[in-house]
């Protein structure tokens, strides 16, 4: 797939993708930052992209946020996809170290939302199929419950307690010891 | 089922009502015992996507590389072959000896313990001369005959080590394999050590092999798993050695330990898995910590190599010792890269990447230390190894 002419290459890479949110906003994107989902990659495959791709389930402005990401991240993907399957790990980390530092900066910032964006950001990342977004953003919820007690998470995230009292001293009487 | 569209506080965003994306995030809890039985009591929703068999797979599956070291059992503390947990982790994680210790049944049968791997714990029973593959936390098990050729003529067997490991991506009972080691001892020539495999897929033992060699398993050191090879010490020929047996080309090698190393006649031995996934040895000689890793040197010919050195009296803030109190290694877990070692009757453990320890305990016995890393689930006790029977029940309710 990667063996086209390194011609064709170059073109790809300066191939423009225009994206259309909900809100019917154009966003112009280069195709290697817009392939960092693989729901618009397939797109671009079957060559539906003519006339640009609307994303019905993203509003204009969780996807700018989504492209901020992905410009970002897209570097450090081409250089992932350009290697052949020996890609070394260790290398790259060795020659990349600073960049890796500062990408981890570049999402710590971008992780700085309110819990609304964070959530909109979780299902966009899922609908575009971004791995590296999903993984980063259900990770910073998941870090969020760590550590809290039933109750403390139900009141965090406005979670009504529908279990019986029944259920709910079954669960406890099994594992007792991971509520003292 | 959509109780989020009742909340009573609308003002805060809730999270994502989609199974999936919940699903997502939970997965994402640190792998450590509490979690999910403690979210698992949030509502019910969450209670039903964390006890589902398909969930905790995946769970398991995005942890694997660090499962969390749950305790470990020593062996020959307790008598009529029990062996009694011992948590390592910090209370809510804290699992309770009574809830892990092993006591084979029958009691008054000869019962041998080779250690766990993956969740799951192997046993011997030479009485009846059958394997126990025990899930500890599910409380399940399997048990497959010892097969005909590890046996001799009266048909007592010959077995002297074991070792077993979950598949990848795989419950631990659902596909385990087993590997035993049995020899012909004879204390004036070379002993001839087999190796037997068996593969819960075929349920059947297969590949008999073996290997001619002047050492043996030593019966005090559980096996480590470094890529896809067993290792086991070799005890009783001259400069040691290791045993290897290759679950791919289902063969034994034997390897030679480091030319120069520092070794005396109290030496301990110790095989470790290096971060990067090499073989590497420990060798406790006094004080003196040296960690040997095997690697390929510029014309690919695997050689030991001095790793580092490390003086644990310094480590540990200790005195010079005293002619009645050396350092010996009780055991490693092969996950989490922690070795346990003792001196003057007090236990012990060390976090060989950060080379943080911390005092255990005080205990005269020198004895092995048998790690044990699993994961735990969410309700009525069933651990992620419980594989699908108590899953359905689960789900039927």
């Amino acid at each position: 797939m990667a063996s086209a002419g390194s011609g064709d290459e170059k073109a790809a890479a300066a191939a423009m993708i225009t994206l259309i949110s909900s809100d019917n906003e154009k966003f112009e994107v280069t195709e290697a930052t817009a392939t960092l989902s693989q729901t618009i990659r397939h797109m671009i495959e079957d060559g539906c992209t003519d006339g640009g791709v609307p994303l019905p389930n993203v509003t204009s402005k969780i996807l700018a946020r989504v492209i901020e990401y992905c410009k970002k991240h897209a570097t450090a993907a081409a250089g992932e996809e350009g290697s052949s399957s020996s890609f070394s790990d260790a290398a790259f980390l060795e020659v990349d170290r600073a960049f890796l530092e500062e990408l981890e900066e570049f999402d710590d910032a971008f992780l700085e939302v309110d819990r609304a964006t964070l959530f909109d950001l979780i299902l966009a990342a899922n609908y575009l199929d971004i791995k590296g977004l999903l993984n980063l953003t259900c990770q910073k919820v998941a870090d969020s419950v760590k550590g809290k007690t039933p109750e403390q998470i139900r009141e965090m995230y406005n979670i009504v307690n529908d279990l019986t009292p029944e259920e709910e001293a079954e669960i406890r009487r099994e594992t007792q010891w991971a509520f003292e | 089922m959509r109780r989020r569209s009742v909340s009573p506080r609308p003002a805060l965003a809730p999270l994502p009502d989609d199974d999936d994306m919940l699903e997502e995030i939970l997965l994402r809890l640190p792998p450590r015992p509490s979690s999910l039985p403690c979210a698992s009591l949030v509502c019910k929703r969450w209670f039903r996507l964390l006890s589902d068999p398909r969930f905790l797979r995946r769970f398991r599956a995005f942890h694997r590389r660090n499962p969390p070291l749950l305790g470990f059992f020593i062996e020959g503390l307790d008598v009529d072959g029990i062996r009694r947990f011992f948590p390592t982790l910090d209370p809510p994680d804290r699992i309770p000896s009574t809830r892990l210790t092993i006591a084979p049944q029958p009691r008054d049968e000869r019962w041998s313990f080779f250690g766990c791997r993956h969740g799951l714990a192997l046993l011997l029973n030479r009485t009846h001369l059958e394997v126990t593959v025990w899930d500890l936390i599910a409380g399940d098990q399997r048990r497959v005959a010892v097969p005909q050729e590890l046996l001799n003529r009266e048909g007592a067997d010959l077995v002297r080590q074991g070792a077993l490991l979950c598949e990848e991506g795989r419950m631990p009972l659902e596909a385990f394999k087993v590997v035993l080691l049995a020899d012909d001892w004879h204390p004036d020539r070379n002993n001839q050590v087999f190796a037997s495999l068996y593969d819960s897929k075929t349920s059947a033992w297969c590949y008999l092999t073996s290997i001619s060699t002047r050492g043996l398993p030593s019966p005090d050191k559980p096996s480590i798993l470094v890529g896809n090879s067993f290792y086991w010490l070799l005890i009783g020929c001259e400069g040691g050695g290791i045993l290897e047996f290759n679950l791919d080309r289902k063969s034994l090698a034997l390897i030679k330990q480091p030319v120069g190393a520092d070794v005396t006649q109290y030496s301990c031995f110790q095989i470790l898995r290096f971060e990067a996934g090499g073989l590497g040895l420990a060798i406790l000689s006094n004080a003196n910590l040296q960690f040997w890793e095997r690697k390929a040197d510029s014309s690919s010919v695997a050689r030991w190599m001095l790793h580092k050195t490390i003086d644990l009296d310094q480590l540990l803030s200790l005195k010079s010792p005293t002619q009645t109190s050396w350092h010996v290694i009780l055991g490693y877990d092969e996950d989490g890269h922690v070795i346990f070692t003792s001196r003057a009757h007090q236990v012990y453990m060390i976090q060989l990447k950060t080379m943080q320890f911390r005092n255990l305990f005080e205990s005269n016995l020198i004895t092995t230390y048998h790690p044990y890393t699993s994961f735990y689930a969410a309700g009525r006790g069933r651990g992620i190894g419980s594989g699908c029977a108590g899953a359905e029940t689960l789900n039927n309710t």
